[in-house]
């Protein structure tokens, strides 16, 4: 089968008086490659990552799926997908092979099918008798050393949607939806729901790479999972670095994936059948590679890829990426050209204290690591204006470069899971 | 499920039933396999973009996987840091990249990555390598890669 292409999403235009006279857009990874687009529910979008900011012995992962979600999207409103797995894997050692994954799998109950509604009536809890389709997950750690599965939660509740004000009157609805949290002895906190979607940029940039600063992922919605975990249940050894270590297992390398059965088989008189080992379908670690440095042609084979293969499979992209030609080509941005040794600040940024190099969040989790230090390459704040960083990067001048959007159009929250509240879809 | 394994069965049967009754088959024709003009990374290089085009990556593999390979090679500290783990740029970097693969070297024993360190330390550095295309990855749903086995080091010039 050849592959179908879909344009990508790259390109920019000068607008007066920029800081640095330029602007550029790019979406982090919202369908950013030719088959995933045709899968939204397993899409995955964004992940970040950071010390806690009200904990700082644990961990927080945010794995943001199925992208650019629209609040009034009844009667059959967003969910994840049933009998997909969606994983969180973790490099602990520095080598790019998972050592630690979180899946989760879900399953929906439709408690009647002889109505049309979401709900039937108005929503108190997440357990109310009116919450008529409920999604429930599966959420286990694994061992990728000694195959050990922990189960975190057997019968976790994914938040329902925001349906409205009718359904969730005096704004109840997050009150619902945070009682979905699930909280262990251990330690570890699970948060899976809508939420508004947190990353922020100019998308006008596919009619024609016109874009001027327009907040297009406001007033939208995305699928977030979310996890707290102490830093002790991710680090090597389930020991965390000690200060100032600055070693291959001081940093995580984190990327979020999904995966569906190979065979899907359809039926006239019954509900399809899934059969077959799981195939990876999305992944993403740093945002915007697979969506700018990956080319048409491997899009698709680098979601079906891992993360170890990076440098043997797309290291060369690395090396002399596309972008900065194109700004110089549409904006006449003045970006470096690439250096003749390639561009090994960018690798290097992929490989921080030794670590093999490869398309993972790394974050540094020695014991003097703060939330404040938590920010892009070190992790990933829902705060960081990732597309800014990475366009400076890539052009490689000395000088800012950004696509004019530059915060969330909502604030984040001070506590798990801190991203802010999903849209209504009838405020 | 009793009815899946009825299916099954009957399947099963069908094909045995057609295996005994089947003509002896034809014998498969002999596959024609182009010759390599060179073993230039160039030379490989179109062959990686041909089985993008055709998707006869068996063939591409049929190609290259067991040949002899002597490259110029660009290795990268970062990239190529210890005998375990070193990819390099089989062109100058400056090309545009039209390819994502950077081959991954195995070496021959005997102290063959310690020439590179001795001669290049953490510096980039260009190498002369003698080896064998041990492994060709590729297909309409991976992406190219490859392996260089038995890697000797023939030079290794810093800058």
């Amino acid at each position: 089968m050849r592959t179908k292409f879909i344009a990508s999403l790259v390109g920019a235009t000068l607008v007066s008086g920029g800081i640095a006279g330029g602007y550029a857009a790019l979406a982090s990874s919202h369908r950013e490659a030719p088959l995933i687009a045709e899968d939204q529910y397993v899409d995955n979008t964004d992940v970040y990552s950071f010390i806690s900011p009200t904990d700082p012995s644990k961990l927080t992962i945010v794995a943001d799926y199925v992208p650019l979600l629209k609040p009034d999207s009844g009667p059959n409103f967003y969910k994840f997908s049933d009998g997909a797995r969606y994983d969180v894997s973790i490099d602990n050692d520095g080598d790019a092979v998972p050592d630690i994954i979180y899946r989760w799998t879900f399953s929906t109950t439709v408690k009647n099918g002889s109505t049309f509604l979401y709900n039937v009536g108005p929503i108190g809890s997440p357990t109310d008798a009116n919450l008529n389709v409920v999604q429930n997950y599966h959420l286990e750690r694994i061992d990728q050393h000694t195959g050990k599965r922990t189960i975190i939660t057997d019968k976790g509740q994914v938040a329902p949607w925001n349906v409205g004000k009718r359904s969730f009157p005096n704004n109840s609805y997050e009150t619902v939806a945070l009682e979905t949290i699930t909280k262990t002895k251990a330690g570890t906190s699970a948060f899976a729901g809508p939420r508004d979607e947190p990353f922020f940029v100019d998308l006008h940039v596919f009619d024609l790479l016109g874009v001027g600063g327009a907040s297009t992922t406001d007033g939208l919605n995305v699928m977030s999972l979310v996890l707290e975990v102490p830093i002790t249940d991710v680090a090597a050894g389930g020991v965390r670095p000690a200060a100032g270590t600055a070693g291959p297992t001081s940093e995580l390398g984190i990327y979020a994936s999904a995966s569906r059965p190979e065979i899907r088989m359809l039926r006239s008189h019954s509900e399809p059948d899934n059969e077959g080992k799981f195939v990876q379908v999305s992944r993403l670690g740093w945002p915007l590679v697979n969506e700018v440095i990956i080319p048409l042609q491997d899009k698709d084979k680098y979601n079906r890829s891992n993360p170890k293969d990076d440098v043997s499979n797309f290291g060369a992209y690395i090396l002399d990426p596309e972008v900065p030609k194109l700004l110089n080509a549409v904006l006449g941005a003045n970006c470096a050209a690439t250096p003749a040794g390639g561009r090994l600040d960018i690798v290097g940024l992929l490989s921080p204290n030794g670590t093999a190099p490869a398309d993972l969040l790394r974050i540094n989790i020695d014991a003097d690591q703060t939330n404040s230090q938590s920010h892009f390459p070190n992790g990933r704040a829902l705060t960081d204006d990732v597309t800014d960083t990475l366009l400076t990067v890539a052009c490689n001048n000395g000088s800012p470069i950004g696509d004019g959007v530059n915060a969330n159009d909502l604030p984040f929250t001070t506590s798990f899971p801190y991203l802010a509240s999903p849209h209504s879809g009838n405020p | 499920m009793m009815k899946r394994s009825l299916i099954v069965l009957v399947l099963a049967a069908m094909a045995a039933c057609s295996k005994s009754d089947a003509p002896a088959p034809a014998p498969a024709p002999a596959v024609t396999v182009t010759p390599l003009a060179s073993t230039l990374p160039t030379e490989l290089a179109k062959d990686v973009d041909a089985a993008q085009q055709t998707g006869k990556w068996a063939d591409l593999k049929q190609r290259w996987q067991g040949q002899h390979v002597t490259w110029t090679v660009w290795r990268h500290e970062l990239l190529c840091g210890s005998a375990a783990r070193c990819n390099v740029s089989a062109f100058p970097v400056q090309r545009p990249a039209k390819h994502g693969w950077l081959p991954e070297l195995q070496f021959a024993g005997g102290g063959e990555y310690a020439k590179i360190e001795a001669a290049c330390g953490k510096a980039d550095c260009e190498i002369k390598i003698d080896g064998v295309m041990a492994e060709v990855r590729g297909s309409d749903a991976e992406p190219a890669a490859m392996r260089i086995a038995d890697v000797k080091v023939v030079s290794a010039t810093r800058g």
